[in-house]
């Protein structure tokens, strides 16, 4: 029995320790040894946990902006486009988000007082129409663009059915005053014009939108240009009108403006010719402004200087088809200069001839007047190819058939008043430092020849620009007054340069169909003919002399000091 | 057939040398097979021992874990609402930035002007600006000139006015017959009246003390006090 109880116990105990295997194995492995294992895996699993959230304490606190759970707070201030901003920094274009009122129909508990409530908030609102949303039963915008108040008003009232779903909406404070260089952008937030347009990708770069893109613009300077050209309109009964301030060492662009404008924040579509930017899209002939450069093509081929005279003038010369007579009488015999600053057709053609045509379109050639112009819109103007033939030559002397745009012929007397260096007019003003100085295409004898001459047109009694001979500024400049094919209307332009005696800016003035102002009273610049304060009225006359100038130097009084007090030097004298 | 001592003979220990034939197992053959020490019983001593430490270290590192998650939690909220409160702060300054754009534009300017304003604006006239540049360097060379000569301009013009009446005083002293009558008697008066007084204190002291000195001395000590202002002990 004994024994019998023995082996029952043995071959329990045998098969039910389960480690004597192990033991029996031969491996001698410690089972503390096993256990102080997991311990240690343990503690390293928790010593894990906690670097991981100490790496996230010190993550957050680095770099709060890539706080995945913040990003929600962001959705309000989400730039999608860069801001514009004047040479001044005032902002001249900035994105907001701004709201919309939808409607869930499903979630109004009671129609007739939503109704009423949304009749006093609105009262401008079609509550029949409305109502008719509301019985379809789908979801609907009640009013886009909701005003602060607005938004205000409709979210106290609390109700579950309002939606306010934020959209992203460009504002321009200034309105019109910058709208043809600005352009616009859709609803899909791509430029469709102007600088919009130009700079598309650049003002949605996602790396610069918290920069604003500088424009070499000045809103003051654009205002006063703007206002002065507004007065014009209601003075001579112009239909449009355009100005271009420009420095003429560097091709900065200080104002641009072409009128008719629209505000840009009512965001109509533009499609009219009406509105076109007169400045860089239009393409126009110009008129006698171009004697200047005939001149300056004869004094730089050596052929003429500007005391060489011209005896025995005609009245009128007729080539092929056309009779070129002058707009005024004048003496027969005239010297190279006063054939500019008397603006002599005839005198002109005579130093065109004197000048050959080759010299004379490789002149023209070397101001880029023909080619479109490198400029950083979309909307600019190609001249009109110019056909060199018969009677070419004396009709482009005098600027008739010969087209480009005013920004073209505003850089070309650019060029001609900073000693003969080219230049590239531009409106971004980071362009400023990267500007190298450009060759020099004409003589400095050359250029300060021109410049004293252009000042004769507006200081002498006998120049055609004398009411832009404002005190101070020692304003020189040259007219020109073409006359449109199909309607036989006016088109007047004066491009004037100031301080002559070493020309800083260059101003063009463009007044598009004037009209003969009998009720306008000239003031008179005083000089030897006419006495301080002498004033005319009853012109009849419709030259640029007698309304451009008028307006440009308006305008050069009232930007002058501007210009002074920014330390830009609008006289040689500071 | 089946030889059943065919298998019998197989058994180890059975065909015994002594011709004996011994059926039975021997026990004990196995029993010294086991090990000397008895892992059983120390296998249980260890077990609780790593199971209590495991529980402890996870314990504290489910403590520890909790602390610096809530931690975290509660920095990252903190940072959530600071974010927020930035982010409302810069689209006011975005609107409030924009309405001064719009207010202060020129067109805005110039329609508030003729609205409100009584008169006209008009432009400055060149011959109404000054050349700065110029005027700053005559201002700086004349507050240099200013600075350099005003301690010796200063001592000149004290010494010519003292020059002036040191001599009157010199001249005086030397011919007092020129002195006038009238004043001489106005002086010699004065300082009767002052050897009068004094003659006066020097006898009573006492009389100078009166009520109604007293009275104002006491008045004006209460308005000090109530002023604030430091009250001086009586003379």
């Amino acid at each position: 029995m004994k024994r019998k109880k023995n082996f029952k116990k043995k071959s329990f105990f045998f098969d039910d320790y389960s480690e004597s295997e192990i033991t029996f194995s031969g491996k001698n492995i410690n089972l503390l040894k096993i256990s102080s294992s997991r311990v240690i895996f343990l503690f390293s699993i928790f010593l894990i946990l906690i670097f991981i959230f100490s790496v996230k304490i010190i993550y957050l606190s680095l770099y709060p902006d890539r706080n995945f759970f913040s990003k929600n707070n962001n959705l309000n201030i989400t730039k999608e486009r860069r801001d514009v901003v004047d040479r001044n920094g005032i902002i001249l274009a900035r994105n907001i988000n701004i709201y919309s009122a939808g409607v869930r129909p499903k979630l109004i508990k009671d129609k007739k007082k939503f109704l009423l409530k949304i009749r006093l908030i609105f009262p401008e609102l079609d509550i029949k129409s409305i109502e008719n949303k509301i019985k379809n039963n789908k979801y609907f915008y009640l009013k886009k663009r909701l005003t602060p108040e607005e938004k205000d008003k409709l979210w106290l009232l609390g109700n579950k059915a309002f939606v306010f779903e934020p959209k992203p909406f460009r504002i321009y404070p200034q309105k019109s005053l910058f709208s043809h260089v600005l352009g616009q952008i859709d609803d899909n937030n791509i430029g469709i014009s102007g600088i919009e347009k130009s700079f598309d990708k650049n003002l949605k770069n996602e790396e610069l939108l918290d920069t604003s893109l500088h424009l070499t613009l000045d809103s003051n300077l654009q205002h006063l240009i703007r206002q002065e050209l507004i007065k014009a309109q209601i003075s001579f009964h112009n239909i449009g009108s355009a100005a271009v301030l420009m420095k003429v060492d560097n091709g900065e662009i200080l104002s641009l403006i072409s009128l008719p404008d629209y505000d840009l924040n009512k965001r109509i579509s533009i499609k009219e010719d009406f509105y076109t930017n007169k400045v860089t899209l239009g393409v126009y002939e110009l008129g006698s402004v171009f004697k200047t450069f005939t001149v300056a093509a004869g004094l730089e081929s050596k052929k003429i200087n500007p005391k060489t005279k011209f005896e025995n003038l005609e009245n009128s010369i007729t080539c092929g088809k056309h009779k070129i007579s002058e707009h005024h009488k004048l003496k027969k015999d005239l010297t190279a200069e006063e054939i500019l600053i008397q603006s002599s057709n005839i005198g002109a053609i005579k130093i065109a001839q004197k000048v050959g045509e080759k010299n004379y379109k490789n002149f023209l050639n070397s101001l880029e007047i023909f080619e479109k112009i490198n400029f950083e819109l979309e909307e600019i103007g190609k001249p009109i190819p110019f056909k060199w033939g018969k009677c070419k030559l004396a009709t482009a002397s005098y600027g008739h058939g010969i087209t480009t745009t005013p920004l073209q012929l505003a850089k070309a007397y650019a060029i001609l008043s900073n000693g003969g260096y080219k230049i590239d007019p531009f409106i971004l003003k980071e362009k400023i430092k990267l500007i190298e100085p450009g060759n020099q295409i004409i003589s400095k004898t050359t250029s300060n020849e021109i410049n004293s001459i252009l000042r004769k047109v507006v200081s002498l009694d006998e120049g055609t620009a004398n009411f832009a001979n404002i005190e101070g500024y020692e304003v020189a400049g040259k007219t020109g007054t073409a006359v449109k094919y199909k309607s036989n209307a006016k088109l007047n332009t004066f491009v004037a340069l100031f301080p002559a005696s070493k020309p800083k800016y260059v101003l063009l003035v463009m007044l598009d169909e004037p009209k003969a102002a009998p009720n306008f009273v000239y003031e008179y610049p005083p000089s030897e003919k006419y006495p301080k304060g002498f004033k005319h009225k009853g012109e009849i006359r419709n030259t640029s002399g007698w309304n451009t100038v008028v307006v440009a130097g308006k305008i050069i009084e009232k930007i002058g000091p501007i210009l002074a007090i920014n330390n830009l030097q609008a006289s040689s004298n500071f | 057939m089946i030889n059943s001592e065919q298998w019998k003979n197989t058994i180890p220990g059975i065909n015994k040398s002594d011709g004996n034939t011994n059926y039975d197992l021997d026990p004990e053959k196995w029993l010294n097979t086991l090990p000397n020490n008895a892992p059983p019983k120390k296998n249980k001593k260890s077990f609780a021992k790593s199971f209590s430490t495991t529980l402890v270290i996870f314990l504290i590192g489910l403590i520890f874990v909790s602390v610096i998650k809530n931690k975290t939690r509660g920095l990252q909220k903190e940072i959530n609402d600071l974010q927020t409160s930035i982010n409302n702060l810069k689209i006011d300054l975005n609107f409030t930035s924009l309405d001064y754009e719009v207010i202060t534009s020129p067109e805005n300017l110039s329609e508030m002007a003729k609205k409100h304003l009584e008169f006209e604006l008009h432009s400055y006239k060149k011959s109404q600006i000054r050349d700065l540049k110029n005027e700053e360097q005559l201002i700086s060379k004349a507050t240099e000139i200013e600075s350099e000569s005003l301690s010796s301009i200063a001592k000149s013009k004290i010494k010519k006015k003292y020059k002036k009446n040191i001599k009157k005083v010199k001249e005086l002293y030397n011919e007092p017959e020129k002195i006038p009558a009238e004043l001489k008697m106005s002086v010699t008066n004065n300082i009767k009246r002052k050897k009068e007084n004094m003659k006066k204190i020097y006898n009573n002291p006492k009389e100078i003390i009166t009520k109604e000195k007293l009275q104002r001395w006491g008045s004006i000590q209460i308005v000090k006090a109530i002023l604030g202002i430091p009250i001086m002990p009586g003379k």
